[in-house]
């Protein structure tokens, strides 16, 4: 789920900035594709395939409008590993209507806008919010800066010691480190796709014409959504989307030719060891799991099961962090088309090591017993599931960004069922998914530690004893 | 395609529209009333069925001692383990059913303990809740289960330049303030703390005087009342007044450098500046908030010196500033935003920018107020601070008023004397340029 992503990988970079005006003649007229109305979310689709989708809460007299692309780190070769983000920074700047960056912000404070993009895996988002009486010029500002941008040299070059100042940061985080250690190892030839930060030398090298490139291929309107939340009328949002960005011409589907690539199962479990001066011992053990569009069922089992052990009834917290071997573990798996990694997570102390790890593995043989979970937990997992919803739709500036990334990864309607999906998850499911992922599949273990305490231990890289 | 520029006249008339229904979001359906000494603000929001409640503990880091620093967290966390009234067992199922959170927050001038829930499930979260506060077991076995998570918590904070840069800067600029407490705790004394400490803290706070419940949700005054009544109606009174700590003062600029070897430089100054309560509040956070738009696009923008650069003002009631940046060229860097801070003191800003910026700050007020929870923590804000949470619905209105000259003033009087500390390259710190003002 969504949320896992945060907890773990942290990879959704936040990027630049967002915005500026421009009149938009119209032509044609709205195509709706369809409608509905499930937690006040209506959609439809213009005639270039634009997706618009708008959550009507008025709980504020603010609308937010986020434009998603279909980008990300899963399009990225390694001559453009990281240029997604790049890109996304690159957003911000002059564009047809906007001669410059210090005239987008100005924009933007004349809006009174609330602003800002990431890129992730399977996503580019671009937002601000705004008093919904500019909502108007919020959307013209919105048409200029995705369909026109320059690219102008000098920005570009300028732009690009900012990105590896964001580099530089996350690189004096130890938990960045042992992230890279282990995707790198998960996802080995195809590590770029993954890669959301990307590489250093692509991004100091990027010119005009990879950034065109990416704008080619991905920034059309059938393969972005449009989506506008907070105190608007749906009505109102059709027209005027019909109005502003009617007129952007559809582009060609570049995934019919050149489909990101499938990532190939692991072959073989690995451990990595990263020293870092930290205090406690982190141990992440990953696997390869689910992909949305191939076997959505066992996502909503994964996510079923990631609460279950979540609970502090669970038997797996009791085993792991009530006996005290670890002071936290974990489950998690994030849902991604193109493999979504499932990611146990724990933190222990040096003396304890041995022990937690082997309470940990022998915790995962246990999940398919039949005792291992009750039926209540079964079904409190659920509530939980279905209630996290209802809080995270509490507020229309954030949940637009949920809503925005499941469009991107899984399609709309996959979120749009989920609550209705998870309440079919049975025993049965779960045992599928747990034995088709993680039982006697291959892992990758990361280890966090300090340089003494990896002396102390002796733990050793390569294939696990 | 045409340019669109807004009419100046247009932003005008907005921001009046904005006002009003500003004023209709906060007034809405508030209303307060006491329960034996206890007062309970209530904001009723038919919108969603979700419902936030906050019972705020005054005080702060004036409630602790060098020994108990880090009790809150402590307490706040094994109070869930088990009541009188619900085993372990029994509260952690009960709450997987609900998916009710139940969680404390320690802070340096308040703490509080905090509950989420949907209406249906209101009756018996609250029964949890209130349990939580009032009867908890406290069993042994289970407070060294959170020590020790704690614990790690506490350690990990120096693995992360960004969270210990604070922790360094915090006891630079707080040294010999209550503030130097750290509500979090140290390993020495969160290793320490006892049981019998943990009930002596809640004797000693548990006092209506002491406390304040804020509740925002689908909920009728008569149903509230009835339920504070039944479980807070029996506190002692208590004589609590509240205290403000007085603001820091620092006789010269310094810095403190910690050397680690990292790809870039962590850098963060602190300086005094106007609480909530006092009347330059308004004209600091226009300040501060024009400075961190300045910085912006000075540092990054202009001069691509960094990715995040910024300026900001802290919450507090003895209340501070800061500058932060993570920068490779840190001299560089700081000449730059200290030229920033120099220029907003001597230069007042444009009219346009101050109308910008009202309108700005509109939209960051309401995008405060989009969750019960975050409108309960904006209402309790004002309330703590002695000012009574209707001053809250002034919030806009007193920006309004502001003038350029407020706010060259305001700039003028506090950011000075700054305290810098910095994780990086003592190379590259020059210490003269870091305490030049």
């Amino acid at each position: 789920m969504y949320r896992i992503k945060h907890w773990l990988y942290g990879v959704a970079l936040l990027g630049c900035f967002s915005t500026m005006a421009l009149a938009q003649t119209s032509t044609g007229s709205v195509s709706t594709s369809s409608t509905g109305s499930k937690y006040n979310i209506y959609r439809t689709e213009l005639n270039n395939g634009l997706d618009v989708i708008v959550i009507e809460n008025p709980i504020v007299p603010l609308a937010t409008v986020e434009i998603d692309v279909h980008s990300g780190a899963f399009v990225e070769s390694p001559e453009y590993d990281g240029l997604s983000h790049l890109y996304e920074h690159m957003f911000f700047k002059a564009n047809e209507v906007i001669p410059n960056q210090e005239r987008f912000l100005e924009r933007t404070r004349e809006l009174g806008m609330s602003w800002n993009g990431t890129t992730s895996e399977e996503r580019v988002n671009y937002y601000f919010t705004l008093p919904k009486d500019s909502l108007r010029q919020g959307l013209e500002f919105m048409n200029a800066a995705i369909r026109t941008p320059l690219f102008l040299e000098d920005e570009l070059v300028r732009e690009r010691p900012v990105v590896t100042g964001e580099y530089d940061r996350a690189e004096s985080n130890p938990f960045y480190h042992l992230g890279v250690a282990v995707n790198k190892k998960m996802w080995q030839k195809y590590y770029s796709h993954k890669n959301v930060i990307g590489d250093r030398e692509i991004i100091l090298t990027a010119d005009k014409n990879k950034m065109k490139t990416i704008q080619q291929r991905y920034y059309v309107p059938n393969n972005s959504a449009l989506l506008v939340a907070g105190d608007v009328k749906h009505e109102e949002i059709f027209k005027l989307a019909e109005n502003v960005f009617g007129s952007w011409s559809r582009g060609e589907d570049h995934f019919v030719k050149h489909p990101a690539p499938e990532h190939p199962p692991l072959e073989k479990s690995e451990v990595v060891v990263v020293e870092k001066p930290v205090s406690a011992v982190s141990v992440q053990i990953a696997m390869h799991g689910p992909s949305v569009s191939k076997d959505p069922k066992s996502t909503y089992a994964a996510d079923v099961l990631s609460f279950i052990l979540g609970q502090p009834n669970s038997k797996f917290q009791k085993q792991l962090v009530d006996s005290g071997l670890l002071t936290s573990a974990s489950l998690g798996y994030y849902t991604l088309d193109k493999t979504g990694p499932i990611t146990v997570f724990g933190q222990t102390s040096p003396d304890k090591y041995e022990a937690a790890v082997k309470a940990v593995f022998d915790e995962l043989k246990r999940f398919t017993e039949s005792d291992y979970f009750t039926d209540d937990q079964l079904a409190a997992a659920k509530n939980q599931l279905e209630i996290q919803e209802r809080f995270g739709q509490e507020r229309p500036s954030n949940f637009v960004h949920t809503l925005g990334f499941w469009w991107s990864v899984a399609g709309l309607d996959y979120y749009l069922n989920y609550v209705d999906n998870l309440r079919k998850v049975s025993r049965e499911d779960i045992n599928a998914y747990v034995r088709t992922y993680i039982q006697s599949k291959p892992y990758i273990m990361g280890i966090l530690l300090s340089p003494e305490n990896r002396q102390k231990l002796s733990i050793k890289e390569g294939e696990p004893l | 395609m045409n340019k669109v520029m807004m009419p100046r006249r247009v932003l005008l008339v907005m921001s009046a529209t904005m006002l009003v229904l500003m004023s209709s979001l906060c007034m809405a359906a508030t209303e307060e009333f006491t329960v034996n000494g206890l007062k309970v603000i209530l904001k009723k929001n038919p919108a969603n069925d979700i419902i936030a409640a906050n019972l705020y503990i005054r005080g702060g880091v004036l409630n602790l001692t060098p020994a108990t620093a880090g009790i809150e967290p402590l307490l706040f966390d094994v109070s869930t383990k088990g009541t009188a009234k619900y085993p372990k067992e029994t509260i952690n199922a009960e709450l997987a059913r609900m998916s009710t959170q139940i969680f404390g927050n320690a802070g340096r001038d308040y703490s509080a303990i905090n509950l989420l829930c949907v209406k249906p499930n209101f009756e018996k979260s609250w029964d949890i809740f209130a349990d939580v506060i009032l009867n908890p077991t406290l069993d042994p076995k289970e407070v060294e289960i959170s020590r020790e998570q704690i614990l790690t918590n506490v350690r990990q904070r120096k693995d992360n330049p960004d969270v210990n840069l604070r922790l360094i800067g915090d006891a630079l600029y707080f040294k010999n303030h209550p503030y130097a407490l750290d509500p979090q705790g140290t390993e020495e004394t969160v290793g320490k703390i006892t049981v019998e400490q943990m009930r002596q803290y809640l004797k000693d706070n548990l006092v209506a005087s002491k406390l304040l419940l804020v509740v925002v949700g689908n909920l009728d005054k008569a149903e509230l009342q009835k339920k504070v009544e039944a479980a807070f109606g029996k506190l002692p009174a208590g004589n609590y007044k509240p205290q403000y700590p007085a603001m820091v003062k620092h006789t010269a600029a310094d810095v403190s450098t910690q050397a680690q070897q990292l790809p870039t430089n962590y850098i963060i100054g602190y300086f005094p500046a106007p609480s909530l309560r006092d009347q330059d509040y308004y004209a600091m956070s226009m300040a501060m908030s024009i400075l961190q738009q300045r910085v912006f696009e000075e540092v990054r923008t202009r001069r691509n010196l960094s990715y995040a650069p910024s300026a900001y003002l802290q919450n507090l009631f003895a209340n501070c500033g800061n500058l932060y940046v993570t920068a490779v060229q840190p001299d560089t860097t700081i000449k730059v935003m200290l030229a920033e801070v120099k220029r907003l003191q001597s230069v007042p800003i444009s009219a346009k920018e101050l109308r910008d910026k009202i309108t700005s700050f509109l939209t960051g007020y309401y995008l405060q107020n989009e969750t019960n929870a975050s409108q309960a923590s904006f209402l309790a804000r004002f309330e703590l601070a002695g000012l009574g949470w209707r001053e809250s619905e002034k919030f806009v209105e007193n920006m309004k008023k502001l003038t350029p000259e407020q706010v060259r003033q305001v700039a003028q009087k506090y950011i000075k004397k700054i305290q810098f500390a910095v994780i990086g390259d003592p190379a590259k710190i020059e210490e003269k340029l870091f305490t030049s003002m």
